[in-house]
């Protein structure tokens, strides 16, 4: 390293160091809130850690596997010469999951956001990325937002293998009707959806938009309005799996619900 | 980091991952506003590791190593926030630091003003490895471990981040000669 180097690298190391170190006090005060909502990610054991009685009736377990898989490959020839065997021919499909099969089916678990105050909930295998702060009144929910609740199995953002739920309950004032806000919001990022249904979410008018491809992913848009507070609840995933999605997004659509302080009295709705 | 306290709140204990987390905030946010550039979302990203760490923490394989896993978080967090913030991007604007002072505040304002904005225009990853290097004095062995990328990337974008603040600094500085000739 000649003394240029060293010059040039002081002049960054002087320059870094004049900047901030303390973290405003907002930051424990939201990881505190955020603690009791969010449930630790469990870790298996290794083999070595588990007790002596685990060890053997795994090591039981291993051996029974074993003799059924055994049993199974050397099934078809268990007749002998002459018996019968299905024969699956080569150009035919492989059976595989289907999409539901790749749906959640250990059950739900309830979440209540620390930010927002709602409920909802989700599949129990699943992890969620929390809020650290409000979305503000007409601010979009996307998918890189602090202000979200993000509800996903995979960890890439987009819905890992089996879609992807985010949910934002911010604030809206009293000025936008349901259909307002909605036009203000999920309109003005995903444009006129497929359809655009009339349904009702924790007792409150919503609307349900369907999109096939927004931004290159199928989206499920629910707005719905209570009193002062709005909710964004969007379940986005590849394209192809509409169906499945519809089903499993309803199920957990029907467990949504506001804070027990929200203001109730319904907004009334509006054709934008 | 007291590995016993490690140990307690990879075990669920709240209390002792909030003794964690009181600690650490400070060094985290530090080190994100450094890469970020921004408080706010600093503050965003500081908050996202932290409570990304309380849920991992029982996946942690070594308690003895948390820092450097809570460092990787928190770089992790920049990325996500730095992409955020790409969208962005195009509608705003460095705006110059007031420079009507004494000749020497001047300059230094000047230099503070070109780091900023070359640095700016480096990638996150790239001010990653700036930051952890200049600011942390990490060796390069270290900030591969604990952005679990090799040695050799740690390297190459080091040395590639540095050269590129180098000639973004070298071209202000030869603009900042033009304009001021031009002014005399």
């Amino acid at each position: 390293m000649n003394p240029s180097d060293e010059l040039f690298d002081d002049r960054i190391a002087d320059w870094l160091e004049e900047d901030p170190v303390l973290a405003p006090a907002q930051v424990l005060e939201t990881v505190r809130a955020a603690l009791p909502s969010v449930p630790q990610r469990r870790a298996l054991p290794l083999p070595w850690q588990l007790g002596p009685a685990i060890r053997f009736g795994l090591a039981a377990a291993a051996i029974v596997l074993v003799i059924v898989l055994g049993a199974t490959l050397l099934g078809p020839f268990r007749g002998g010469i002459g018996s019968r065997s299905t024969v699956i021919p080569s150009g035919s499909p492989t059976p595989g999951p289907t999409a539901r099969e790749q749906r959640p089916t250990s059950g739900l678990v309830t979440y209540t956001s620390a930010i927002y105050g709602y409920s909802i909930d989700y599949p129990t295998e699943w992890q969620v990325q929390v809020a650290t702060r409000s979305l503000t009144a007409i601010e979009i929910p996307w998918g890189t937002s602090a202000g979200i609740d993000d509800f996903e199995q995979g960890t890439d953002g987009l819905g890992g293998p089996s879609g992807a739920l985010f949910v934002a309950t911010p604030d809206i004032g009293s000025a936008f009707t349901l259909d307002a806000w909605t036009a203000r919001t999920a309109y003005s990022v995903c444009s006129t959806p497929a359809t655009d249904e009339a349904i009702e979410v924790a007792g409150e008018p919503a609307r349900l938009l369907t999109y096939p491809s927004c931004n290159g992913l199928f989206h499920l848009w629910v707005t719905v309005v209570q009193g002062t507070t709005g909710a964004h609840i969007i379940w986005l995933d590849d394209a192809g799996r509409e169906a499945a999605d519809r089903a499993i997004f309803e199920d957990i659509l029907d467990t949504f619900s506001f804070p027990p302080d929200a203001r109730t009295s319904p907004v009334p709705s509006a054709t934008p | 980091m007291h590995v016993e306290l490690v140990e307690r709140a990879m075990r669920g204990d709240r209390d002792a991952f909030t003794s964690i987390a009181a600690s650490s905030a400070d060094r985290c946010y530090a080190l994100a506003y450094r890469i970020l550039r921004d408080p706010h979302r600093a503050q965003d990203a500081t908050q996202q590791a932290l409570i990304g760490a309380w849920r991992d923490l029982p996946t942690l394989r070594d308690p003895g190593r948390f820092d450097a896993w809570l460092h990787r978080l928190v770089v992790h967090a920049c990325y996500v926030e730095a992409r955020g913030e790409r969208r962005w991007a195009a509608r705003v604007r460095v705006l110059p630091l007031e420079r009507d002072a004494s000749p020497d505040i001047a300059r230094a304002l000047a230099v503070r003003d070109d780091l900023e904005a070359a640095f700016r225009q480096l990638s996150p990853e790239h001010r990653a490895v700036v930051v952890m290097h200049h600011h942390l004095g990490y060796s390069l062995i270290e900030i591969a471990e604990t952005l679990g990328i090799p040695a050799g990337t740690a390297r190459s974008r080091l040395h590639n981040a540095v050269k590129k603040l180098r000639v973004l600094l070298d071209s202000s500085d030869r603009a900042d000669l033009v304009s001021g000739e031009r002014m005399a």
